[in-house]
């Protein structure tokens, strides 16, 4: 049974750094993956992109985190935990996996990231998603990792068309 | 069952092949069903049937049938 302790993963979970800026303004500015992500930007030039990361790296009592392969071509993505309610200790997971990343099982590993992370480091009892109907991959990835369908919410998300999508709500309880 | 048995019965579970099917087309993302997801379905697959955790680096390397017999001969312990 392998566990070799110099066999360090290739995939690290970081506080984003300057290298990371340039791969995660290319997600923020990728309209196709933000409609899938239910985010509508309203600008996402280079000031307001330090200011989402700013925003989210300081979520209060949430996280978020570059996924990274290799420190010096930056982040391929990243997890984040939002909307935390520290009483009842829930809040929304989401993770974003740029195309260009190629390596198989990055999306795998990021996923049991968050869990961990919900679970372990912020002592959360529940974390939730939110995913459009018609994102079935992302459906199916959560439900393989544990996650229940909750139900449907109907013409919860209007697109940048102003096109509106039902929304799939997920839940996983620790 | 051999090792490559073993690991081609996860493969089979997975993608639902044949048992005649050539291994050799397993390749990630050139064989249509092998995306993210199915990695996703492929890596239970086989922390099931070898009873085992897959680490990062091995979950990361695995990208064709050759390469998964290689790694899974790391977890068998028959």
């Amino acid at each position: 049974m392998p566990s070799d302790p110099s066999r360090a993963s290739p995939i690290v979970f970081r506080t984003p750094t300057a290298h990371d800026f340039a791969p995660l303004a290319e997600i923020r500015r990728d309209r196709r993956m933000q409609s899938l992500l239910m985010a509508i930007p309203q600008r996402t030039d280079d000031e307001s992109v330090r200011e989402w990361i700013d925003r989210r790296v300081h979520e209060p009592h949430g996280l978020f985190r570059a996924i990274a392969t290799d420190d010096a071509q930056g982040a391929v993505g990243f997890i984040q935990i939002s909307q935390v309610h520290v009483r009842n200790r829930h809040g929304f997971g989401a993770l974003a996996v740029s195309e260009r990343c190629t390596l198989p099982g990055v999306a795998l590993l990021a996923m049991r990231e968050l869990l961990r992370l919900a679970r372990v480091e912020l002592g959360l009892a529940k974390l939730m998603a939110e995913i459009r109907a018609d994102n079935a991959m992302a459906i199916r990835m959560n439900t393989l990792l544990g996650y229940t369908i909750v139900g449907t919410l109907e013409k919860h998300f209007a697109d940048h068309d102003d096109v509106r999508h039902d929304v799939v709500l997920l839940e996983k309880t620790f | 069952m051999t090792l490559e048995d073993k690991v081609f019965a996860a493969f089979q579970e997975t993608f639902d092949l044949a048992e005649d099917f050539d291994r050799t087309l397993l390749v990630y993302r050139d064989y249509p069903e092998w995306d993210s997801i199915g990695h996703m379905t492929l890596v239970a697959a086989l922390e099931t049937n070898f009873d085992a955790m897959l680490e990062a680096n091995d979950i990361l390397a695995m990208s064709s049938f050759t390469k998964a017999v290689e790694i899974m001969s790391r977890y068998d312990e028959n």
